[in-house]
């Protein structure tokens, strides 16, 4: 249950920031968004459950991987496309940290 | 100097409307649905070898319900919104996410696959007719690949569950390939308000034909398990009879098709119940009218394609199963198809698609629909 938790505030954090880089088809990046997010927070799971791989740099691949997604299904600029992977990212992982810490 | 020999892009654009690497979406779509059923049936052999009887009955029942009676409502939802776009996305992502689920919990993954499922074949199919030129070879190609891979996937379950990270590498190739070849706008023809009275009763004669040929299907699948290799062999010989029945029927005509392999698959059910390579061919026969029946019901719903496609590939699936699932003992099945009941059945069938068909899709009328 502590991990789909984790799952739905990275969403609600996420998304906002999704829709702020693509205003003008909003819908659209809304719907990518959700996607990339339901592709990579399994395969965070299952590298952070079963390999040692430090968490820091699962979260660098995670970014690169959904900047590759929005570039590739947004087909927008690639410097846009991974701002937003790694903006979107950084932020619900620093919320996540915070979380974790504080409450 | 300008080179005499080189097309111009009139002739180009003449010769392929849809861009020259167009056509390449039917084989890329049919590729996914193998890999999506390949998937499904993966995790539900690897779920029943891994929990209780009861609770792989209960998500098997949970899987087709959302896989198969699901498309509906996608396909509502498809035309709606009259894009592809969005849900080829949708089925290009949720598929590889329900077999990475299935690492992390096996009930949501199956759950998924059932919603990818739903997705891949409304879209696939929409893609494909959007595609097909009025012929049947681009839809067998989508719709073979489906049986073959639920066949194979089921057979491999008992095998480790990494086997999926292959599959979700196939499926992530395929996914660009789809994603960057011109992947087909939604497009229906303009609505032609005389027509639509005939189509209600044509499509519903369709619509019981394919459930019937489904039904037959099922009883088929059960009775092969008494035979060595029955389900990899029916699995196989249904794949074959629709790429084969697909480019055969664009070749002499779909009507005549029909004409020759349903009744040979009527013989080959009633005299071949102790050969499998026979009930085999009776499959391939039975199931190369497939594509047929996919076109038909597009052009029976011309304006609503992917409702067209999901009441062809989910609905009558789903309503066929019904009986085999009410039933339940398979024995009792495999007496009922042992006493003949079941050729008394295709034979019904075929005399009222006959007479469907006469009645209703004379060419001219065809003609005057497309």
């Amino acid at each position: 249950m502590g991990a789909w938790f984790y799952f739905v505030i990275t969403l609600v954090i996420e998304l906002p920031i999704v829709m702020l880089f693509f205003k003008n088809e909003w819908k659209f990046a809304l719907l990518i968004g959700f996607l990339l997010n339901l592709f990579t927070w399994p395969v965070l799971h299952i590298l952070l459950y079963y390999t040692n791989i430090n968490l820091n740099v699962l979260e660098l691949g995670v970014a690169i991987t959904e900047g590759a997604g929005y570039y590739f299904l947004m087909q927008c600029n690639w410097k846009k496309a991974i701002a937003l992977g790694f903006t979107a990212n950084a932020i619900s992982y620093g919320i996540g940290i915070i979380l974790n810490n504080y409450l | 100097m300008r080179n005499n020999f080189q097309p111009s892009q009139r002739a180009l654009r003449a010769t392929f409307p849809q861009g020259p690497v167009g056509n390449l979406q039917p084989f890329l779509w049919g590729l996914l649905h193998g890999l999506n059923d390949f998937a499904a049936g993966f995790m539900l052999a690897y779920y029943t070898y891994h929990h209780n009887t009861s609770d792989s009955f209960f998500f098997i029942v949970i899987y087709s319900i959302i896989g198969f009676g699901g498309q509906l409502p996608v396909g509502f939802w498809v035309d709606h919104k009259k894009k592809l776009k969005p849900f080829a996305a949708i089925s290009l992502i949720t598929l590889p996410a329900s077999m990475l689920l299935f690492f992390i919990n096996a009930e949501t993954g199956i759950i998924f696959s059932g919603i990818a499922s739903a997705f891949v074949h409304v879209t696939g199919a929409t893609v494909c007719l959007n595609v097909n030129d009025n012929k049947t070879g681009p839809l067998a190609l989508f719709t073979a690949p489906g049986i073959l891979g639920l066949t194979i996937g089921g057979a491999m379950g008992m095998f480790s569950i990494y086997c999926l990270w292959f599959v979700v590498v196939a499926v992530a190739i395929v996914g660009i390939m789809i994603w960057s070849n011109n992947l087909p706008v939604y497009k229906v023809p303009e609505k032609k308000q005389s027509e639509l009275d005939a189509h209600d009763f044509i499509m519903l004669g369709i619509l019981l034909l394919m459930c019937f040929r489904s039904f037959v299907f099922d009883i088929i699948n059960h009775v092969a398990y008494d035979f060595e290799n029955g389900i990899i062999i029916i699995g196989i010989s249904a794949f074959a009879g629709k790429i084969i029945g697909g480019f055969v029927a664009d070749k002499i005509g779909w009507k005549k098709f029909v004409y020759i392999t349903l009744p040979i698959a009527l013989l080959l059910f009633q005299f071949g119940k102790e050969n499998i390579y026979a009930l085999a061919f009776g499959i391939a026969c039975l199931q190369s009218s497939v594509p047929i029946t996919l076109l038909l019901m597009s052009r029976s719903l011309p304006l609503y394609p992917a409702t067209a496609t999901a009441l062809s590939l989910g609905t009558s699936i789903a309503l066929a199963g019904l009986p085999v699932y009410l039933i339940g003992n398979r024995q009792t099945i495999v007496d009922g198809f042992n006493n003949g009941w079941l050729c008394a059945i295709i034979l019904t069938a075929i005399f009222l698609g006959w007479w469907l068909f006469n009645k209703f899709l004379s060419p001219r009328k065809i003609i005057q629909s497309v």
